[in-house]
């Protein structure tokens, strides 16, 4: 596993925003996964500030994790914290289904 | 019922995540499948961009095929449609799709029962037609579609344009067809017969351009425009009286005669107005055939079922085009041909005469020989017997038939051309001139004689009793080749004849000469009669009419005297005889005054014979003494030369014969003449031999006598020589 972190964690604030802790998977540079990686990447830092931690796992690199965390179908992305875990597969390019599975509004607000 | 709640849930969210997935994947947006079994990935596609990637590109393909592409179910209704259809059929793809294909194609209501599609339905193969729409033309197709269980379900229907590929198809059937027909024509050039060639060229140009009847023939040296092919095309159709297949230019007429003329191509498909007897003519064209400019043919061909078109003439234009070369070349080899024949012919003829010459001349010198003693003792006995003697008169038939065949073998030598010609500085008109009166009373009333004499005609070297002869003879002849009457002409001009002509003519030498034709209008000789027509004893006229000498006689003064005569005659044309005698710069001798009557006997004069033949000798001894000489006789040149300067012996007379072993009587006289300057000679001689002297003529005036001879004869000969002296003339 090869993490990949967009910023520095910081501690959950009481009542402020939570700590969003997200696994992607990945198959190299494949057109999906490449996508994928690209809108994860902005839609964090568009709206969740520095309350993300991305963990990026490369298949061709570590297939074992996929089967571990149950994936089938690469790209996918496992939100881990805030519960429920959730799992979202594809390319992320339908973004407010991605932004409804984080829980945020379309206007960057929580649900 | 949590238990059931449960794995209910479960099986719910599976299903959504399955549905997820599923989703994921119909929209293309997954990259791989994780196997959970295997420690691989599965690399995946993208479904739907393959999908719809393929479906754009087939339908790029199908819209840039150049042909019109319909694919129809099994009720021939359109399913699908490319550009190209929308482009042909001139309609948007929208107004054929589910219409039946014949609505679109044909305007009907109903399938055309041999249309491709139709086939393919029974033949389950490919089907195609092509057709000629509007003035473009189109190969339709149909290649069947089958179901799983290979059961027609329907029809690729496709229509190309294939009229580029018919118009290259249509320029190369017809250069094959133009390289067919020159491979064709070159192969009769050089196959056919001269007699087959033109015929069957004329056949094959009828033939590609279904031409009924046609003409093809060549300009010959005289511009005439000779048509083999016109015996064998419509010989027998043509009605048109004294038909001819040899067109004189002044004869050139009507489309034909005008395309030659004018060396350009004419045609026209209005009937034609035509002479009576001539075959009807709808429709003609006449092609000229030209090499470097100059005209050496012409085609002309007639009576196309529909009329002619621009392609019709522009084919027999190449045709004639192509022929021009091959042609040209074919009629000069023919002419060389027929000149090295005419050459042959005539060298043949020259060493035919020649042979016959040789063998009468032969015949005729010891004829001569012999016919002297016959005439001489013959004539001895007549003088010995007594005028009562009934003997006499049988003496008397030896000697007349002895004379009769002394004139004979005279005639025979002349052809032989061994006789002793004594040639003059002669003037031919004047000679003609002199005949004048008897060529009229010879020839008689019924014929006109005309005189076409050349005003300043040169000399020539001949005998002029000699040729007297000639024209006389040749009167004769012609006279007989009138029997109804006519016209005799005769020429003189001075002509000149060039290298080219002589290499032309054998035994002609280029200079000049002075020409003497004689032309009857009578009926004229066939090719066969003409060749022969100097044999000696080849006569035509009745037997007794003539000798069949005449002619003979005529050709060997005429080669004798260093010229050549010609004969050109045609059955009914009459007849010309050219003789040409070399002209000489030499200046007539003006003549001497008749000689006075001469005393036949001698007066005791000595006189010297000799003769190599001993029954000669002894005749000769007996003459002269009986005409009162004394005689003294050699056997050859060597006794004479003893009896003479050995044994002093100093005769007044020498008479002797010219041709003998070892030494010539010229030789003799030489001999003789240096110790005595003013020794007479008398030669004598059934001929002279060319070799001995010039060529069988001796010098101008030279005394001789021509064996046989009678008493008479040589008693006149032999005192004009003693009194005239050595240079006194016969």
């Amino acid at each position: 596993m090869k993490p990949k972190t967009g910023r520095q964690k910081t501690d959950d604030p009481a009542g402020g925003t939570p700590f969003y802790r997200l696994r992607l998977f990945v198959a190299g540079d494949e057109p999906n996964s490449v996508k994928a990686r690209a809108v994860l990447s902005r839609l964090c830092n568009d709206h969740l500030g520095d309350s993300y931690e991305i963990h990026v796992v490369d298949v061709f690199e570590d297939y074992q994790a996929a089967i571990e965390h149950r994936v089938i179908v690469i790209p996918a992305l496992i939100v881990e914290a805030p519960p429920p875990a959730k799992t979202i597969v594809g390319s992320l390019s339908d973004e407010g289904k991605v932004l409804a599975a984080l829980g945020l509004t379309e206007k960057g607000e929580q649900p | 019922m949590s238990d059931d709640k449960i794995p209910y849930q479960e099986m719910q969210e599976r299903l959504a995540r399955a549905e997820t997935i599923l989703d994921s994947l119909r929209r293309g947006e997954v990259d791989i499948v994780v196997g959970s079994a295997e420690p691989l990935v599965v690399r995946l596609k993208s479904v739907v961009e393959e999908k719809e990637r393929l479906v754009k590109e087939w339908q790029t393909t199908f819209d840039s095929t150049n042909s019109a592409i319909w694919v129809l179910d099994h009720e021939q209704r359109i399913l699908r449609s490319n550009k190209t259809a929308e482009r042909i059929f001139r309609q948007p793809s929208g107004e054929f799709i589910g219409k039946h294909c014949w609505e679109v194609v044909h305007g009907t209501r109903e399938a055309i029962p041999e249309c491709p599609v139709m086939r393919v339905k029974q033949s389950l193969r490919r089907e195609s037609v092509e057709l000629l729409l509007g003035e473009r033309w189109f190969e339709v197709s149909a290649d069947p579609i089958l179901d799983d269980n290979r059961q027609y379900a329907g029809a690729v229907h496709i229509v190309s344009d294939i009229t580029e590929r018919k118009l290259t198809e249509e320029a190369l059937r017809k250069s094959e067809r133009k390289l067919r027909i020159y491979n064709e024509i070159s192969n009769i050039f050089f196959l056919a017969s001269q007699e087959d060639m033109y015929s069957e060229i004329l056949k094959k140009i009828r033939e590609v351009t279904e031409s009924r009847v046609g003409i093809f023939g060549y300009i010959d040296e005289n511009e005439n425009w000779v048509c083999p092919s016109l015996t064998r095309e419509v010989w027998d159709q043509c009605q048109i009286p004294d038909k001819d297949f040899i067109f004189p230019k002044e004869k050139w007429v009507g489309i034909w005669g005008r395309a030659m003329l004018e060396k350009k191509t004419l045609w026209s498909n209005e009937p034609f107005k035509v002479p009576e007897g001539h075959l009807s003519i709808t429709c003609a064209m006449a092609v000229p055939v030209l090499y470097v400019g100059q005209l050496i043919g012409n085609i002309v061909l007639a009576n196309k079922e529909t009329p002619y078109h621009e392609e019709d003439v522009a084919l027999v234009e190449t045709i004639a085009n192509h022929i021009a070369p091959i042609l040209s070349s074919r009629l000069q080899r023919d002419r060389e041909q027929r000149e090295k024949e005419k050459t042959q012919e005539q060298l043949m003829q020259a060493q035919k005469m020649e042979a016959i010459g040789v063998l009468a001349g032969g015949v005729a010198h010891d004829f001569n020989n012999m016919l002297t003693i016959i005439l001489g003792y013959g004539e001895n006995l007549v003088h010995q017997l007594h005028p009562g003697d009934p003997l006499r008169e049988e003496a008397k038939a030896i000697v007349e038939a002895g004379k009769r065949s002394a004139a004979l073998t005279r005639q025979l030598l002349a052809f032989s051309r061994k006789q002793t010609l004594q040639p003059e500085v002669l003037d031919l008109d004047a000679v003609i001139r002199n005949l004048d009166k008897m060529l009229s009373r010879l020839i008689g009333e019924d014929i006109d004689l005309e005189l076409s004499l050349s005003d300043e005609i040169n000399r020539v070297m001949a005998d002029p009793g000699q040729i007297e002869q000639v024209i006389m003879n040749l009167a004769v002849n012609a006279r007989d080749a009138m029997p109804k009457g006519g016209k005799l002409l005769i020429e003189t001009a001075n002509v000149e004849f060039d290298e080219t002509y002589s290499q032309n003519h054998v035994s002609v030498n280029p200079g000049k000469y002075v020409m003497l034709a004689v032309t009857d209008t009578g009926c004229g000789m066939d090719k066969e009669t003409l060749s022969r027509v100097f044999d000696p004893f080849f006569s035509t006229k009745e037997k007794g009419e003539g000798s069949g000498l005449g002619l003979s006689t005529v050709y060997g003064i005429v080669k004798q005297s260093g010229g050549n005569i010609l004969a050109y005659s045609e059955p009914g044309r009459g007849t010309t005889f050219k003789i040409y005698l070399p002209q000489t710069e030499a200046i007539q001798e003006p003549k001497t005054g008749a000689v006075e009557k001469e005393a036949t006997t001698g007066g005791g004069e000595h006189i010297l014979v000799v003769e190599d033949e001993q029954s000669l000798r002894k005749l000769m001894e007996t003459m002269l003494s009986r005409l009162g000489y004394k005689v003294s006789v050699a056997v050859n040149g060597g006794e004479a030369l003893l009896l003479v300067e050995e044994k002093g012996l100093k005769p007044d007379l020498i008479l002797t014969d010219v041709v003998m072993p070892n030494m010539s009587g010229r030789e003799l006289v030489d001999r003789l003449q240096r110790n005595q300057p003013d020794l007479k000679v008398l030669y004598m001689s059934g001929y002279t031999d060319n070799a001995i002297v010039h060529h069988g003529v001796l010098e101008p005036g030279t005394p001789f006598i021509q064996k046989p001879f009678t008493l008479r004869d040589i008693a006149e000969k032999v005192q004009a020589v003693l009194r005239g002296g050595a240079g006194s003339s016969r």
